[in-house]
């Protein structure tokens, strides 16, 4: 066979194969390139941030407890999903990002499908600007919202989507856009507990305010490790002042020995341990008062 | 002539180097967790979903056998669910056991009931107190292992 004959297909599958690389590349280095920004010096390793991203509460978890207490589901307290360019920076868009996520696990807990339409666009057009919609199926999770017999399929892909992107920031090294991510669903779900306990102060709401001390506390160290930058030192500035209302908030944990059951071959534990909270009306009022501030204004 | 064939040699070495660094699928293949995730979200349901983790362990000390931890929030008043998933390959099986922290100073559950040495596809936790916990991953007998751990809560 004639060489010369062969150099062209070499060469095309050569080139071919250089652009696959490329291409791979570039969608693995997208953000960075994109968004353009500096990698933050952020006082912590990455293990640490790892394990400490990890212990924050799922939205899941957030809403079902929210639900469990008896409390009807509420659209008009969510983040409204129009002016989406109120979020200007990429900072001020991977924090709304959280809180959308936090809304979309309020929204698919009470099972709301028609209202997950606006959220998912809003999510959409986020995820476009951070450059991270490669993670979401938006169509199929469309498709999924517009029946109501979809809920869990949908909740089940959301969760996946949002885990996913998180882990991606902090793999890439963009650890500031993923405590914003952790943040803004925090504050979020917070938001939503602050607000139904306002209208309706239960033993259980009270509780579930108090409990959000420790969230408070790791992420007014987190921001504070953050604060060389002028928008997180910003941030850690008014975490700490919520952190200030929560000092005074007692809670005692006490771990003992669960119980084991098995029963038709299923194996159950039963929790023996218990918390004990100390907290006044109005030491609960303030924590919420300054819970439902801080959301408003950074997310409203 | 000459030229050309030094030419069409290079080319076809970078191929090659070029393709070495592609994985195989057998490379890629049976511990990257898919398998065990899509047999899991058909066995998670009627839980929901929060977080699944992919584990690979190698073999050590019965000793001190190979574990790998994660910080997860518990919520009073919800039930949990932990489900491992075992690769077809592993010659013991995961467990996954939920500790009060890191020093693993209080057992809270495990799939994995040492006195009588049976494993159980699944074990749910009844959660009575809010806070950070200690989620565990090892294979019995400190053997290497790998598979898919889901960390659910019941609707």
């Amino acid at each position: 066979m004639n060489s010369r004959s062969l150099l062209l297909p070499v060469a095309s599958l050569i080139l071919a194969m250089g652009i696959t690389t490329s291409c791979s590349n570039s969608e693995n280095n997208g953000l960075e390139d994109s968004l353009n920004s500096k990698k933050m010096n952020l006082k912590i390793s990455k293990e640490e941030l790892d394990l400490l991203i990890q212990s924050f509460p799922s939205p899941i978890e957030t809403s079902l407890v929210i639900k469990n207490a008896g409390n009807p589901f509420n659209s008009s307290i969510l983040i409204p999903t129009k002016n989406l360019e109120r979020f200007v920076s990429n900072y001020d868009k991977a924090l709304a990002m959280g809180a959308f996520g936090g809304d979309m696990g309020y929204i698919n807990i009470y099972e709301k499908s028609f209202v997950a339409m606006d959220y998912l666009g809003a999510i959409r057009m986020l995820s476009k600007d951070l450059e991270i919609d490669q993670f979401f199926d938006f169509d199929q999770m469309i498709s999924m919202a517009k029946n109501s017999s979809n809920a869990d399929s949908l909740l089940q892909m959301s969760t996946e989507s949002f885990n996913k992107m998180e882990a991606h920031f902090r793999n890439k090294g963009r650890n500031e856009l993923s405590i914003l991510m952790v943040l803004g669903t925090w504050l979020e779900g917070s938001y939503i507990i602050s607000n139904l306990a306002k209208g309706n102060m239960t033993d259980e709401m009270k509780n579930r305010v108090a409990e959000q001390k420790e969230s408070v506390e790791k992420l007014a160290d987190l921001l504070k490790k953050a604060a060389n930058d002028p928008y997180f030192s910003k941030l850690s500035n008014s975490m700490s002042a919520l952190k200030t209302k929560y000092d005074v908030i007692k809670i005692e944990q006490i771990i003992r020995e669960p119980e084991m059951q098995e029963i038709n071959g299923e194996l159950v534990f039963i929790d023996k341990s218990e918390t004990k909270i100390l907290a006044s009306k109005e030491q609960i009022e303030a924590v919420i008062d300054a819970t439902m501030g801080l959301r408003d204004e950074l997310l409203k | 002539m000459k030229k050309n064939l030094k030419l069409f040699s290079f080319l076809i070495v970078m191929a090659l180097i070029m393709l070495s660094f592609k994985k195989s699928p057998e490379m890629k293949g049976k511990c990257d967790g898919e398998e065990e995730y899509a047999i899991g979200l058909t066995k998670v349901v009627p839980f929901k979903l929060i977080k699944d983790y992919r584990i690979v362990l190698s073999s050590g000390s019965p000793s001190d056998p190979p574990s790998q931890f994660f910080m997860i929030s518990l919520k009073s008043g919800l039930k949990y669910r932990l489900l491992p998933i075992n690769n077809a390959d592993n010659k013991t099986k995961m467990i996954m056991s939920i500790y009060q922290n890191e020093k693993k100073s209080v057992l809270l559950a495990t799939s994995f009931n040492k006195t009588t040495g049976k494993h159980f596809p699944y074990v749910d936790f009844n959660c009575k107190t809010t806070g950070t916990f200690a989620l565990f991953f090892e294979f019995e007998g400190a053997a290497k292992g790998c598979g898919v751990g889901m960390f659910a809560v019941e609707n």
